[in-house]
């Protein structure tokens, strides 16, 4: 009888022995799911800042002790593709969190899936005003989303106008423009707000167009610019490949300069892709870039070229940023809990690579001073992007492209 | 004056590459009666090829070009002989291995390069002014002139020559064909070949523009549909046309209207000749 007691004694130790280490080894986990065009350079971006991020974290010991997991998901630049990308995300991975993105057509079509789901969305690539206009309409539906990567389309057409006055025109005494944004959504919506706001600040709009993005030759465009007397063209391009129009710029010699928003520009590569012919073009980086931004911008930039041999985009600046605020937070309310998170993110005033973090009372990242400022870069060389302005941040003088006079 | 000339030129220019690339997935509709979508494959194929000689390996810029447009269209006969001929009875199922071989191009392209463009320099750099005022750079002037050039031979061997007229023979009458001693399963091998060589040539010429891309089959596609369908399936002359409507018409619409609005024009006149010629500007009528 003893020895089956003490049988049973050492089998039922050795249970708790078992179940006890099981639990120390189980592992605690924080899911973080990336959603993005994973085969273009953004998506690319948008999963380089976050492994760069999470392997940093997990390093220093998690968030709370939870170590960081990421979940990728391709949404091909595309709707429909884009919300099964996030489904897969919510019900096949089971993620706490998303990130990443980069089209807003592709942000505006995950939206509500993401709500109804209750996850955390740290968002970073979509630029477009109207994600916020959900957590305007329907706070408690829509809390779950925060602009985290760049400010919106808004802003950083409020931006291209600061620069074109302070420098094209205040510095350099040019005062005719032509537009030529694409035929995307919110490059068109940023077209129609800078058309007004650039005559507001003297400017004349001597040529406007909208181009497809899939347009290789711009003969017919650069005939008319050529003609209008335009001095200065600023284009608006994401979707589009950026290299045909900066070739044949720089190929007919175009007199004039060129600047503006091309996501293809803002990559070390886009010297490589366009053989040097984007030497003296001038592209705006929403979010981020090689300027002391803050203490943290240029070792992640360094960092990033290191890791990735590539200049980080602005959305590898965005989920780099995204899944540090997410620890902050985390440690600031001690707490993993989705509302408790959101609760505490809107009171938080993060300073990120790219950028003090800071939200406004609908979830939209704060323009500006007293929040983030994208950075004007001018090409002019082999991985040299110099940055030309804010004049604060200023790396080296503007030159002009050989051609113009 | 010009506007005018601009549009003289620059349209010529836009058709010529339409031409150069619509002309060889007519030709192979037109012999064998195969609706060949990877054509364009063969576009974006020739594009990698010639940047991978003489960008990667260095060689000889000319003979870059010839390397790829040979290996080009020794593919395009390897994808007839194995994938094309055994479902050559069932058009359904060409399209569907066809489409699927661009994709399969594209997979490869894409594990092998990555998903960045890659560069080819201008075969010549310089800028131009024709007649005096209509500014132009060496590249483009370059791609007029050898899509001229080409399809101007290629119309000469067509109609002219003894091999020009085995693929009309077979084009016509295939079973008659075989009575006068025409091999058409050689035909059809020999005229893929000139079709991928062609789109290589396209592909080679356009890659100093847009760059090498893993995704540049696709647009064209759809340009080249629009040609092959407006003109009338397999005629040579009314894809020539068709080029030069759908090419000019984009221009003049960027002169007059918006970039943007060229495709919507060309599908808008598209689908009038349709209505009013079911069978294209240039194709035969069904015989009831």
């Amino acid at each position: 009888m003893k020895s089956k007691t003490l049988v049973i004694g050492v089998m039922l130790l050795f249970g708790f022995l078992l179940i006890g280490a099981g639990a120390v080894y189980a592992e605690k986990v924080i899911k973080i799911g990336v959603s993005g065009p994973l085969q273009k350079e953004a998506g690319i971006g948008d999963k380089n800042g976050a492994e760069l991020a999470a392997k940093e974290i997990n390093e220093a010991g998690g968030i709370l002790g939870h170590k960081v997991e990421l979940y990728f998901a391709d949404d091909g630049a595309r709707a429909e593709i884009g919300i099964n990308a996030v489904k897969k995300l919510i019900f096949d991975d089971k993620v706490d969190v998303i990130t990443g993105g980069w089209l807003s057509g592709v942000g505006l079509a995950q939206a509500n899936h993401i709500f109804d789901a209750k996850k955390l969305w740290l968002n970073v690539g979509p630029a477009t005003p109207k994600l916020v206009n959900y957590v305007k309409q329907d706070y408690d539906r829509a809390k779950y989303f925060f602009r985290v990567g760049c400010v919106n389309s808004d802003m950083f057409a409020k931006d291209m106008v600061f620069f074109a006055r302070d420098f094209y025109k205040d510095k350099m005494g040019l005062t005719k423009l032509a537009l030529l944004p694409e035929s995307s959504v919110w490059a068109r919506e940023m077209a129609r707000y800078l058309q007004p706001h650039f005559a507001k600040a003297g400017f004349e709009i001597a040529y406007m167009d909208v181009f497809d993005p899939k347009q290789t030759d711009f003969s017919p465009q650069f005939s008319k610019i050529r003609r209008s007397g335009a001095q200065v063209l600023f284009t608006i391009q994401a979707a589009a490949p950026g290299v045909p129009l900066t070739k044949q710029w720089a190929d007919t010699k175009l007199p004039v300069h060129q600047a503006g928003y091309s996501l293809a520009s803002q990559v070390f590569n886009f010297w490589d892709k366009t053989g040097g012919k984007c030497y003296g073009e001038v592209t705006q980086l929403i979010n981020g870039g090689r300027a002391p931004i803050t203490d943290k911008t240029i070792p992640f930039y360094d960092k990033y070229v290191e890791t990735f041999d590539i200049s980080p985009t602005y959305t590898a600046f965005g989920t780099y940023d995204a899944l540090y605020l997410l620890k902050a937070a985390a440690e600031k309310c001690q707490s993993l809990d989705t509302d408790k998170l959101i609760k505490t993110i809107e009171g938080m005033a993060f300073p990120g690579t790219a950028g003090l973090i800071k939200f406004n009372k609908y979830h939209e990242n704060v323009y500006g001073p007293e929040g983030k400022q994208p950075v004007w870069v001018q090409w002019q060389g082999p991985k040299k992007m110099e940055v030309i302005y804010p004049f604060k941040w200023k790396t080296a003088d503007y030159i002009t492209p050989p051609w113009i006079k | 004056m010009l506007t005018l000339l601009e549009i003289l030129v620059y349209g010529a220019v836009q058709s010529a590459v339409y031409a150069l690339l619509a002309i060889g997935f007519s030709l192979i509709f037109g012999v064998a009666g195969v609706v060949n979508l990877a054509h364009t494959g063969f576009y974006m194929v020739g594009a990698y090829l010639i940047y991978t000689f003489f960008s990667v390996l260095g060689l000889n810029l000319y003979f870059s070009l010839i390397l790829a447009v040979g290996l080009t269209g020794v593919l395009g006969m390897l994808v007839q002989q194995f994938c094309i001929k055994p479902l050559i009875k069932s058009e359904y199922s060409v399209m569907i291995i066809t489409v699927a071989l661009a994709m399969f191009f594209q997979e490869v392209l894409l594990s092998t390069y990555g998903p960045v463009d890659r560069n080819l320099t201008n075969f010549y750099d310089a800028t131009y002014k024709l007649f005096g005022l209509v500014t132009i750079d060496a590249q483009r002037l370059i791609t007029l002139i050898v899509a001229i050039i080409l399809i101007a031979f290629l119309w000469f061997f067509i109609k002219h020559t003894r091999f020009g007229r085995a693929i009309q023979a077979v084009a016509q009458d295939n079973e008659g064909a075989i009575f006068v001693g025409i091999s058409p399963n050689r035909v059809y091998l020999q005229v893929i070949f000139i079709s991928a060589a062609l789109a290589a040539i396209a592909g080679a010429l356009i890659a100093p523009t847009l760059g090498a891309r893993p995704h540049m089959w696709e647009h064209p596609l759809v340009r080249v549909f629009i040609c092959v369908v407006l003109g009338g399936l397999g005629s040579f002359e009314g894809t020539i046309l068709a080029a030069v409507i759908i090419g000019y018409t984009e221009v003049i619409v960027s002169f007059c209207l918006s970039s943007y609005l060229g495709e919507l024009v060309a599908f808008a006149i598209i689908l009038f000749v349709l209505t009013v010629r079911p069978t294209g500007l240039m194709g035969k009528r069904a015989v009831s």
